[in-house]
């Protein structure tokens, strides 16, 4: 989504190649959930709010290398 | 699945500073997910999805993402970790991720890539979007601005970046696989255009990627304030673990842009390559 706002507001024909490649907003639902990237960070957090931990694990950050 | 993960603290790692490098969030993780995945013993990757709690209880491991398997599969973890009647209180101090920083007065770009237009018959992974970040050095932009390239610049663009990342995580180009690096940058006013044709593959040509990046990188004094770029190429063969590519050769293209400082912004794929990843070697 920041891609495109970015991209709206430049106009160049670089702007148009580079919004045919970036991610789409359908393909990057998955970034509205509110990751945690740091796991200290989210055992606190799940011990305050009393839920379990989703880990997703991959090799590869999925935040970064998906 | 996106309303179902309001029931949880969800987390993102990854394998590299989780299971292969040693801390003490790399041992709480180790020790919490042997207790449902046993492959970590053997050496194998660890990577998949979990239920765990903040102390360190485990409550399933499960490493296939078909969408009913994965909501089965957080509903019995819920159920499981709701089942326990009490949970100790623990004083939780705040560690480093392990996830390492970007140099001082690196600009850290998103880097996309997408196989266009992705040839009939070929594995519906092909379709997929890939995204990774790439930092370009504070020693790099400078060149830039004088309307230089810096020779780590090109380099690491070359081994790193330019990879077929598509349908998994490549084997990064060593140097002796690169043929062709040509880059060039000249400046107008306060921009600079970036131009690199450049050519990989390996010794028995199994596999290769060559084509022509062309970027605009805006500055303000010697500072990055804008970065858009295009990379046109052509892939061919699969990595260890980017099986099923098209047959034959295969339009790859690359967009760059300014990532936003947020904190998704995690460090490039390539970091684990440790030192060489900043200098190329």
């Amino acid at each position: 989504m920041l891609a495109f706002l970015i991209l709206s507001t430049l106009g160049s024909d670089l702007d148009e190649r580079i919004a045919e490649i970036v991610a789409k907003p359908s393909e990057e639902k998955w970034l509205s959930i509110p990751w945690r990237t740091n796991l200290t960070q989210a055992r606190i957090d799940a011990q305050k709010v009393d839920k379990p931990i989703f880990m997703w694990i991959m090799n590869g950050h999925p935040m970064g290398c998906t | 699945m996106i309303e179902q993960l309001r029931q949880f603290i969800p987390y993102a790692g990854n394998t590299h500073s989780l299971q292969w490098r040693k801390s003490a969030e790399s041992n709480w993780f180790m020790d919490t997910v042997r207790k449902v995945n046993l492959r970590g013993e053997r050496n194998e990757t660890t990577q998949g999805f979990y239920v765990v709690d903040a102390a360190g209880g485990a409550y399933g491991w499960n490493n296939n993402r078909d969408v009913d398997r994965v909501l089965g599969f957080m509903r019995s973890g819920l159920t499981q970790y709701r089942s326990v009647a009490s949970r100790d209180v623990l004083q939780i101090q705040p560690k480093e991720d392990g996830i390492p920083d970007p140099p001082a007065g690196a600009t850290v770009l998103r880097v996309y890539q997408r196989i266009m237009p992705v040839p009939k018959g070929a594995d519906s992974a092909n379709e997929n979007v890939q995204r990774d970040h790439f930092w370009l050095l504070a020693s790099e932009s400078a060149a830039l601005v004088k309307g230089q390239v810096a020779d780590t610049l090109s380099l690491r663009l070359c081994r790193f970046v330019f990879n077929d990342a598509i349908r998994g995580e490549p084997d990064m180009w060593r140097p002796q696989e690169i043929s062709e690096r040509s880059f060039s940058a000249s400046r107008k006013g306060d921009v600079v255009t970036l131009e690199g044709s450049f050519a990989m593959a390996t010794a028995k040509r199994e596999r290769g990627l060559k084509g022509k990046l062309t970027a605009e990188i805006r500055f303000s004094g010697e500072r990055v304030v804008g970065f858009k770029g295009v990379a046109d190429t052509t892939a061919w063969g699969q990595s260890n673990y980017t099986p099923n590519p098209p047959k034959g050769e295969f339009p790859l293209k690359f967009a760059f842009i300014l990532a936003p400082t947020t904190p998704d912004t995690v460090a490039p794929q390539a970091t684990n390559h440790g030192a060489s990843y900043l200098t190329g070697r």
